[in-house]
């Protein structure tokens, strides 16, 4: 492999960085780190395209000016984390090193946020980002504000999980949400609306954390505000599953049966799936994320807990849970709705009236 | 001459003249009045037709007007007409909302003490507002289906059948390849049909993206979790279930050590990964060794020996397609100079792709595959 002329400086040496910091492939690291884009961008497949490619003019000169001027900045901005790292080993107040963690996070954002490797891999390597590096979680945390984090609050709102659920959200992590039982391997949008066969097994979630995480407890609940209360002419909530202390950390970040299985405890209550009533319309399904600061209380069980008229706004402030992210999805009767019910043993839903009386 | 040209112009002073006497005024009338005169039309009775704290039904009128002066707020609809009317029973409340500060709202409250709007953080009260239907009722509705649903329920039965046509004959298929191997042909009928079904099922997770080991993990999962089921739903006891999983996990055991699929979902004899690593080497090396300079052209029969190799379970899709890219190239660079003095040379037409021209290149016969 040619030589490349840019200087070789910090970002170039990986013993105290991680070789994540890097591009895998040798032939795409080679041409971000050519001045002139030897063969092109990689994002030419065809090499008719390869051969009609100019870099711009003087692009040679300047590239590698610049890379050495942003490798200097990098390399002093690391001789402030090192010095930070020394005052964290001597400083023992809780606070005060809570802030000098935090100081050194953005300072480590800071030194690679214009690596043109790191750049590369935070556009186009999204899916396999290491999220142990704090440069990666801003880049993808920047990513999740500019569209998923408005559209889950958009359909949250308009779908009034906030208030019926809980108050109100300040979404910290990414909550994405599949089916994995179904041959289909998709992601579900917040919001839509799925058959009984989709949901007739427990889902799987893939929580994404973006400050750091390690070993971090989570809950996660599904209710659904639209079960029938006849009685009161009203609705209740009704609890769907409920899972507690489940350690996740920044790359490790799936809830799936998987997980489940190995730490059997951490389910809390089964899951029970969406069985509409015929002529109620859609039902809500709201998955919340909750944050522990520690181990739940052994005295909730499940027998301690009641699955219909759950109160859920009780249940938050009673275990000191932090509602950190959600997701929602709807159900409706379908044809496929008896069977499900047959299958988990459930005695044959209600018919209601058809318009509102 | 001079006298004729006088007589004329005389005569014209005189015409003219009596033409100014002739001149008539007709009677006419002057045409004056205003744009606006006489353009009114009857009141339409807007307004407010119930008032704060009145008691409504749902679709009772609560408000007539031109434009929002006042726009529907909670329980409340709008009508083309802006006219604002109830969506529930209850007691009408004029309002204003301060996260729509230049807005005046009509709402109804489901209790007559409430105010309006309802506290931002609290849940919505909500009213049912239906009843269980009962025997006659409820067995009437049970059998109603929406017209655009009876409609597609035979397409939807009809593709179900050819679905599960489908996996049956796959079923069948698989059962058939049992016999290759003798830790499947040994299996009781029963167990070949567990085997087989739990074949059929992976083979659908793989193509929908799975992965070989979710795709095992989650099928086993299935048939635990329908066994579980059947023991909530009382038509197994907890001892038949265990036994159940048990004898299944044995039998996964089995389908699992003996076979796996391979890249385009036929059924291949199962490699353990490092042996699968092992063999992808070992093949490349041998492809290598087959094909030492790529740009030399390469004979029918090493070509279909190259790519018997490529089909080997240690490549995937991508792989494979790799690999020929990179071994099996159909392009072999251009000789002209070589290939014009040999008597068997063809013209061919090729584009330039640096000039973007088609020239006539003479290739060697063996340059085509």
């Amino acid at each position: 492999m040619a030589s490349t002329p840019v200087s070789r400086g910090i970002w170039s040496n990986f013993a105290n960085r991680s070789k994540s910091l890097s591009v895998k492939n040798p032939s795409l690291q080679n041409a971000i780190l050519s001045p002139n884009l030897p063969k092109g961008p990689s994002t030419l497949k065809a090499s008719v395209n390869k051969l009609k490619y100019n870099s711009p003019i003087g692009l040679d000169k300047i590239y590698p000016l610049a890379y050495d001027l942003l490798e200097k900045r990098s390399e002093s901005i690391y001789n402030e984390v090192s010095k930070i790292e020394e005052k964290i080993k001597s400083v023992k107040d809780q606070s005060e090193l809570s802030k000098l963690n935090k100081e050194k996070e953005n300072l480590l954002i800071k030194s690679e946020q214009e690596n043109p490797e790191v750049v590369f891999n935070s556009i186009f390597q999204t899916k396999s980002l290491d999220r142990s590096q704090p440069v990666y979680r801003h880049y993808l945390k920047e990513q999740w504000k500019s569209y998923k984090r408005m559209l889950t609050m958009q359909r949250l709102e308009t779908l009034a999980i906030i208030p019926d659920t809980l108050p109100t959200l300040e979404p910290e992590v990414d909550v994405n949400l599949k089916f994995p039982h179904n041959n289909v391997n998709t992601w579900i949008e917040p919001g839509k609306i799925l058959s009984s066969n989709v949901t007739s097994k427990p889902p799987a979630f893939e929580i994404i954390e973006f400050k750091e995480s390690k070993d971090d407890l989570y809950t996660i609940l599904i209710v659904n505000p639209d079960t029938p209360d006849v009685q009161n002419n009203t609705f209740s909530t009704t609890l769907h599953w409920a899972l507690k202390d489940i350690k996740l950390s920044n790359n490790d970040s799936m809830v799936d049966i998987k997980k489940l299985d190995e730490n059997k405890d951490s389910i809390l209550i089964d899951y029970l799936p969406p069985v509409p009533e015929k002529n109620l319309g859609n039902q809500r399904f709201a998955v919340w994320v909750f944050r522990q600061d520690g181990k739940l209380n052994d005295s909730i069980t499940k027998d301690s807990i009641k699955r219909t008229k759950f109160n859920i706004r009780e249940f938050v402030a009673a275990n000191k849970l932090a509602p950190i992210g959600a997701h929602v999805w709807r159900s409706v009767y379908d044809l496929n709705t008896d069977n499900v019910r047959k299958l988990y043993g459930l005695p044959a839903g209600r018919i209601f009236s058809r318009g509102k009386l | 001459m001079l006298s004729g040209f006088a007589e004329s112009l005389r005569s014209t002073v005189v015409k003219t003249a009596l033409q100014f006497r002739q001149q008539v005024r007709y009677a006419h009338k002057k045409v004056v009045s205003s744009k606006t005169h006489m353009q009114d039309s009857p009141g339409k009775r807007l307004g407010a037709k119930k008032y704060e704290g009145q008691e409504v039904t749902i679709g009772q009128i609560i408000y007539r007007q031109r434009g929002t002066r006042w726009y529907p707020g909670i329980n409340v609809g709008i009508g083309k007409d802006h006219t604002l009317f109830a969506l529930e029973p209850g007691f009408v409340k004029y309002y204003v909302d301060p996260f729509h500060p230049k807005r005046k709202f009509v709402g109804i409250a489901l209790k007559k003490e409430d105010t309006l709007p309802y506290s931002h953080f609290d849940p919505t009260p909500r009213r049912l507002g239906k009843i269980v239907l009962n025997s006659f009722h409820a067995d009437k509705e049970a059998q109603y289906l929406p017209r655009k649903v009876q409609l597609l329920q035979p397409k939807i039965n009809d593709s179900l059948q050819k679905r599960q046509e489908v996996r049956s004959t796959k079923k069948d298929s698989f059962e058939k390849q049992f016999e290759n191997y003798d830790s499947l042909k040994s299996l009781s009928s029963e167990d070949i049909s567990l085997a087989s079904d739990r074949l059929t099922k992976i083979d659908g997770y793989l193509r929908g993206g799975k992965s070989l080991e979710d795709a095992r993990y989650y099928t086993t999962f299935n048939y635990n979790y329908d066994i579980q089921l059947a023991v909530k739903r009382g038509e197994l006891s907890n001892e038949d279930c265990e036994k159940k999983i048990n004898d299944y996990s044995k039998i996964a055991q089995i389908v699992d050590s003996t076979v796996m699929f391979n890249a385009k979902f036929q059924l291949v004899e199962n490699l353990s990964t490092e042996q699968l690593e092992s063999l992808k080497t070992e093949s490349i090396a041998k492809i290598e060794s087959l094909i030492p300079d790529v740009t030399k052209p390469v004979s029918k029969k090493l070509r279909n020996e190259v790519s018997s190799i490529l089909e080997k379970p240690c490549f995937s899709l991508k792989d494979q397609a790799k690999l020929t890219q990179r071994y099996l190239k159909q392009t072999i660079p251009v000789d002209t100079e070589a290939a014009s003095k040999d008597k068997k040379a063809f013209a061919v037409q090729m584009m330039n792709l640096e000039t973007r021209r088609i020239e006539t290149v003479y290739r060697k016969k063996n340059a085509f595959l």
